[in-house]
């Protein structure tokens, strides 16, 4: 499962002390210190804008860029007492949910999904799986934030209870009770769509 | 185990193959009732998948700090002194900087396109005055249901001039529209292209949150009491970008010098979203209101 340490990317790759030097040193607003910042948490932020608005929408760099915003902005406020990568997360889920409702391209989005087909000739379980992952993304916007936050961390992102209690500063139990109130809702919507005529997912 | 107790344990232990024949046999229950669950583990490695490094994510990543760095040099938010501690003081300060609004910089950071601005058009729509809001924002709930679902894709009946058959336009087109004029630096055009919208197609998504646009842009261009209406009007509606609304609230009600009001407005921005990316500067604000009964 994709950790919340990133898994793969650059990002867990880099000493977490590394990181929080590196963030301590872009407070204090030497260009060349936010921009080394940034490169270090970009893979952590694209990770989580395209865990939410899917791997070729057309607003991610666009989203990336404003999470990459919001990270520093908010860094003045980080307490340096967490997890750097779990704050950093949680504030590029919370900017491409806000990005995912904001869109409206839903046009672009089918034409997208056709795309994706076209490229996965006779794989039916694949285009699928596509459209499954698709019609999760849209839904998860639906339900209510602080819930969807939690969901895409969870389901999407693919942290443990444990991490998304850190990374959202919250305990544990409260982080139970966000996804099993979100499950419900995505429980919900899921009965809902599924009695729908096909349609293309909403941005 | 019941449909709404998910085992969030034994499916990391599943993803991880470390669960016991009766551990899965419990899983596979609750996956038989609980859809979520089944399509959460159904779904798990097609989003590994999609989340996996990819071998161009490195131009991705170095355009996009580019590009936020540039934004943040253009922007207001992003001059500011070179202490963060100094925050507070360039809020302060920057109360009258009328187009400077929590809600322009981070909504209208769509706006600024990476691309020159291009000069404002020559025709200039007028801006009718927003009606007043129907509902007090302070009173509007946070949305405690899921969004219903949208309508199919609302189409102008007024497609018909003159005889002749025109392509009809969906809200979501021009509310496309309005983003593109936005981004283009047109802003008169937008809040001609979302007053269109909001009154041709009441009621649509597209329509609640250009309201919450329109108000950006109209602080943006001087104007907070039309702004105070626009935002007042997409928080009355449920409007999805409460947190921006409720922030360009505070911001236009301070513009008009209705102090206790704006106060008010930044507290039930806290209240309501304890960990906004607004809380900083809600509180900065509320610190310098304070002195301001």
């Amino acid at each position: 499962m994709v950790r919340a340490d990133g898994g793969a990317d650059s990002a867990s790759k880099a000493d977490p002390a590394h990181l929080e030097a590196l963030a301590r040193e872009a407070l204090g607003q030497a260009p060349e210190a936010v921009r080394q910042f940034l490169l270090a948490i970009s893979p952590t932020v694209g990770r989580a804008c395209r865990g939410v608005m899917g791997p070729r929408h057309v607003d991610l760099e666009d989203t990336i860029q404003e999470s990459l915003i919001d990270v520093l902005r908010g860094l003045s406020s980080y307490r340096f007492e967490g997890h750097l990568v779990g704050f950093v997360t949680k504030v590029a889920v919370r900017r491409a949910l806000l990005s995912r409702r904001r869109s409206v391209a839903r046009i672009r989005h089918l034409q997208l999904l056709d795309d994706l087909h076209d490229e996965l000739p006779g794989t039916d379980a694949g285009a699928g799986e596509i459209e499954q992952a698709e019609v999760m993304r849209d839904l998860l916007r639906r339900v209510r934030p602080i819930q969807a936050e939690t969901l895409v961390m969870r389901v999407v992102l693919g942290f443990s209870v444990e991490e998304i209690a850190v990374a959202t500063e919250v305990s544990v139990n409260t982080v139970k009770t966000r996804l099993r109130l979100g499950k419900k809702t995505l429980r919900q919507l899921l009965t809902w769509q599924a009695s729908q005529p096909k349609r293309e997912p909403g941005p | 185990m019941t449909a709404n107790e998910h085992p969030e344990e034994l499916i990391d232990r599943a993803r991880r193959g470390a669960l016991s024949p009766e551990a899965q046999a419990t899983l596979d229950r609750h996956l038989r009732d609980c859809v979520v669950c089944a399509r959460q583990v159904a779904l798990a490695a097609r989003f590994e998948r999609e989340l996996a490094p990819q071998p161009r994510d490195h131009l991705l990543y170095e355009r996009a700090v580019e590009g936020a760095l540039a934004r943040m040099h253009r922007s207001p938010f992003g001059r500011r002194g070179s202490a963060p501690q100094r925050w507070s003081r360039w809020a302060a300060a920057a109360v009258f900087l009328a187009g400077v609004t929590a809600a322009a910089a981070v909504i209208g950071r769509r706006i600024a396109s990476r691309a020159t601005r291009q000069p404002e058009p020559a025709v200039s729509a007028i801006v009718p005055r927003a009606a007043p809001a129907a509902v007090k924002p302070a009173e509007a709930p946070p949305p405690e249901r899921p969004a219903p679902p949208e309508p199919a894709p609302a189409r102008s009946s007024a497609s018909v001039r003159g005889g002749a058959h025109t392509p009809p336009i969906t809200a979501a087109e021009l509310f496309e529209k309005g983003e593109r004029l936005r981004r283009e630096g047109h802003a008169d055009a937008a809040i001609a292209t979302y007053r269109r919208l909001q009154a041709t197609f009441p009621g649509t998504p597209e329509a609640r949150l250009s309201f919450a646009f329109g108000g950006e842009l109209l602080l943006e261009q001087g104007h907070p009491a039309d702004a105070l209406a626009a935002f007042d009007r997409h928080l009355g509606l449920g409007g999805e970008v409460g947190e921006e609304a409720l922030a360009g609230r505070a911001t236009a009600l301070e513009q008009l010098h209705r102090t206790s009001e704006a106060a008010a407005a930044w507290k039930t921005l806290l209240a309501r979203y304890p960990s906004s990316i607004y809380g900083e500067r809600a509180r900065a604000r509320l610190d310098q209101l304070s002195g301001h009964p």
